[in-house]
């Protein structure tokens, strides 16, 4: 556990496992970050949006998620999401694109409103929300290891 | 029957970011209408729960030496007290030195 006078950094670290898709990677990507810490919570949000950045400069390309073979084994009679564990989760989110990692750890992991969300990834709110569509409906299929119900969706 | 929901309304319908009432209403019609979509809709709540309660307990792993050893910025009160404890010291120091010299001049 942290010490209590390094609780901000808690939040780092969480989008930096996010990101990187390991502890020890996140660490040092939050270490890089951390110099300019600040305390308020304008330019906190800066600080999340420099770490996304910094990330995408050293992320490598990505190959497309494959939603018909699951990341994981799946344990013996794990038939739905009751039975999800934080290593099914983690194994099926560490399998998403980058884009919908980003947007799924800002949105749920962070709670951010999806305004700050969409500012901190510099896009539109309307392309933020299409992105957190598509990473919940590919989420669900790295889970599950077969294509989700097609969703009728209105702009 | 398909219920048509815009993203906006989808997404805040799993995320809870909803007016209570306009929650429970938008709740009931998909129910009523497309128990599928509702099936949807509850999964990717579960889901979105367990992935917060998987960081978050990741987070909560003992930090990277590199990391364990950072300290927060100081804060603006915290280098006032430091430069008044400089400055203390130091006329301490000017204080104990005429002082001492006072004392062998005596």
């Amino acid at each position: 556990m942290l010490p209590s006078r390094e609780a901000p950094i808690r939040g780092l670290r969480r989008l930096g496992r996010a990101l990187t898709g390991s502890l020890s990677a996140g660490d040092a990507l939050v270490a890089e970050t951390m110099p300019a810490y600040p305390r308020r919570q304008r330019a906190a949000r800066k600080t999340l949006a420099d770490m996304i950045a910094r990330h995408r400069q050293d992320a490598r390309p990505e190959g497309a998620a494959n939603c018909r073979t699951p990341p994981h084994p799946a344990p013996t009679g794990f038939s739905s999401s009751d039975d999800l564990g934080p290593r099914e989760v983690m194994a099926a989110f560490d399998a998403l694109p980058l884009q919908a990692r980003e947007i799924l750890a800002l949105v749920v992991a962070e709670d951010l409103p999806y305004e700050t969300a969409a500012s901190i990834l510099d896009i539109p709110l309307s392309v933020a929300m299409a992105r957190l569509t598509v990473a919940r409906t590919m989420l669900d299929c790295l889970i599950h290891g077969q294509n989700p119900m097609p969703l009728r969706l209105v702009q | 029957m398909m219920t048509e929901l815009a993203q906006d309304d989808l997404n805040r319908l799993v995320d809870g970011r909803h007016s209570p009432a306009l929650q429970e209403a938008l709740s009931q019609r998909v129910q009523r209408e497309d128990p599928a979509l509702a099936a949807q809709i509850e999964a990717w709540r579960r889901q979105s729960e367990a992935l917060r309660t998987a960081l978050n307990d990741l987070a909560d792993l003992p930090a990277s030496p590199w990391l364990a050893l950072y300290t927060p910025p100081a804060s603006a009160y915290r280098k006032i007290l430091a430069f008044l404890a400089i400055l203390l010291v130091f006329g301490l120091g000017i204080a104990a030195g005429l002082v001492g010299r006072w004392a062998l001049n005596f």
